[in-house]
């Protein structure tokens, strides 16, 4: 057995070319591998961290992952609105420490407008509790104040006290803009990775304030009265969601349900948790697809071990030969053979861990700038390692295939000098 | 004034309660039930929504003898946490509290004894079990108090071994990971926190 061993270094060390180019080509992919299923993964907590800390969010009833992708990923709108009565009904329970009201329907050019309060920026929470930073400037305070998120002003290249017009609606060439009242940038986000950094934070009041002159759906200056805006009480009369904090997560279902039998408008509670779990679940072939293609590469990368090592079978005719010339028993060039595979396969994922983790620790802070995508450089997991092992196992049982050919060569075969 | 502002009151009131929504009703799906769990620090807190024809196999005020002592038994089963929930060793999890509440219970006699029973309030949760071929419903409520809840990685659901005719539980679960959703069954009745 030692014998053969240091027989299948040997013999490798003499092809170390095509030896280390074998290794090179498993180890990519087996990289890739692993690449894809730390993506996969971490893309769905990074998915699953869009929103965190907020125990529920509350909208008109309709389904849970609706109200989740309008609340939260600015996706798609509301069926109806909440009544500014009814929130104050559910900020004021005891069991709520605090709750952000949002407000959409407004954009500017393609973004969405998010109005609501100073609390935003103080509660709301992605990631793994990330609250959100400013990168210039400080929260709106004024009422034509804005705050951008960040891919906002990195695309439309806008600059703190720059002047902005909001539209009216949603769509990305709006021809009603709210052109009376211009916004002043005081704020940028730092980016999140979340469809937080595509919007456009305002007040509640500065909403109010735009739509003042709105009737009917159409803009008729003086028509909302002559009073000017900063007497005016600006007050919503209605919202499009609400999020909520609790004291005790204890309260969490007790507060849903009666949120959810609320008996003067129907509304709906849902744990942002629950419905992002919904949300990817229904994403699921999109996981499993991109699982099949890394294991479709890993397939590819056997393979071409396999043939590479099929072709020198043929070249080293000579070696066995010489080999079962000095007495070598056939199952041990079969054994050779095999060693020489399980070699290949081993160093190739142990040099696949070090392209992952040597290319995933120079890569994080880049991907985390430019995707928002927050990468954890943790120890491979139980899934991953019997991955490992089976691409290894794997690889074993491909030198079984050249391996019995070599054992059924004849002492002869390779002695013979063919002309 | 103040007598006037009473009496407008009192007209009022009807009003506002009528324009209210008061045809509702929750989802009601034979086989399924909607399970809740939060642990947040020693305490764990679970609670079942399930309609009644999954664990007893009516739904209707139980009409005979026979019937009755069934719901009886049920009831008596349904306090006994210990034997629903198994929970891994060392967690230390105690049952602080196991309440049962139906609305098949039209039975008043039954109400009583239930109520003497356990010091909590016992009400008919909706006005459905008062129709005689209404759909009726089990709210279970149930607290433990963990010693080790750190030893609490997850627990097993023993329903599906009582009640042959629950096919599946929806559980949505705050744990200290936070929010999940969870389906559990006969053959998977483990919840992970």
């Amino acid at each position: 057995m030692k014998v053969v061993l240091m027989l299948a270094l040997r013999s490798l060390y003499n092809r170390r070319l095509t030896a280390i180019m074998t290794v090179i080509s498993i180890s990519v992919s087996v990289a890739l591998l692993l690449g894809v299923e730390k993506i996969r993964t971490e893309a769905k907590s990074s998915f699953s961290s869009t929103i965190s800390g907020t125990d529920l969010i509350v909208g008109a009833r309709s389904g849970s992952v609706q109200l989740l992708l309008y609340s939260v990923f600015r996706i798609g709108n509301a069926t109806n609105n909440i009544s500014w009565q009814s929130y104050q009904e559910i900020a004021s329970q005891p069991k709520v420490e605090w709750t952000i009201p949002m407000v959409l329907g407004d954009s500017h050019r393609g973004y969405r407008v998010l109005g609501t309060t100073a609390d935003y920026f103080k509660h709301y929470r992605y990631g793994r509790k990330h609250t959100l930073a400013f990168r210039d400037g400080q929260p709106f305070e004024a009422l034509h104040d804005v705050v951008l998120g960040a891919e906002v002003a990195k695309q439309l290249n806008y600059q703190l006290g720059q002047k902005v017009v909001i539209s009216h609606g949603t769509g990305t060439t709006s021809f009603s803009k709210h052109e009376d009242q211009p916004f002043t940038v005081v704020g940028i986000l730092e980016p999140t990775g979340t469809p937080l950094d595509r919007t456009l934070h305002v007040s509640l009041a500065a909403i109010e304030a735009i739509h003042i002159d709105w009737q009917s759906g159409s803009y008729i200056p003086g028509s909302g009265g002559t009073t000017p805006v900063s007497e005016r009480k600006l007050e919503p009369k209605q919202i499009t969601a609400i999020l909520v904090g609790l004291k005790s997560k204890m309260s969490t279902f007790q507060l849903q349900r009666s949120i959810n039998n609320y008996r003067k408008e129907a509304l709906q509670a849902i744990l942002p948790g629950v419905a992002l779990q919904e949300l990817w679940s229904m994403l699921g072939i999109v996981e499993s697809t991109l699982l099949i293609i890394s294991g479709f590469v890993v397939a590819t990368g056997l393979f071409g071990m396999l043939t590479a090592l099929l072709t020198s079978l043929n070249e080293r005719r000579r070696e066995m030969a010489i080999l079962r010339a000095v007495g070598a028993r056939p199952w041990q060039v079969c054994l050779l053979l095999v060693l020489e595979t399980g070699g290949l396969t081993l160093s190739g994922i142990l040099l696949s861990l070090i392209f992952l983790y040597g290319g995933l620790a120079i890569s994080i802070p880049f991907i985390e700038n430019h995707f928002g995508l927050f990468l954890e450089l943790s120890l491979p997991g139980l899934y991953e390692l019997k991955l490992l092992s089976l691409v290894f196992i794997t690889g074993l049982l491909c030198g079984l295939l050249p391996g019995y050919g070599a054992y059924r060569y004849s002492l002869a075969d390779g002695m013979t000098v063919r002309l | 004034m103040k007598l006037l502002s009473g009496v407008l009151l009192a007209l009022v009131a009807p009003v506002v309660v009528a324009e209210g929504i008061e045809r509702q009703f929750e989802s009601h799906e034979h086989g399924k039930a909607v399970m809740t769990v939060v642990l947040e620090g020693k305490a764990l807190q679970i609670e079942i929504n399930s309609p009644a024809a999954n664990i007893v196999g009516f739904e209707h005020a139980p009409a005979d003898k026979q019937q009755k002592d069934a719901l009886i038994s049920v009831i008596g089963q349904l306090k006994k946490p210990e034997q629903l929930f198994v929970f891994p060793d060392g967690s230390a999890c105690l049952a602080d509290l196991a309440e049962v509440q139906t609305t098949m219970m039209d039975d008043h006699e039954t109400d009583h004894d239930h109520e003497a029973s356990h010091d909590h309030e016992t009400g008919h949760q909706a006005d459905s079990g008062h129709d005689g071929d209404n759909h009726s419903d089990f709210q279970l409520s149930y607290q433990f108090h963990c010693g080790s809840p750190a030893l609490l990685k997850g627990f097993s659901v023993e329903l599906f071994e009582y009640y042959p005719q629950m096919k599946q539980l929806q559980v949505q679960l705050i744990g200290p990971s936070g929010q999940s959703y969870q389906q559990l069954d006969e053959d998977n009745r483990w919840i992970n926190f």
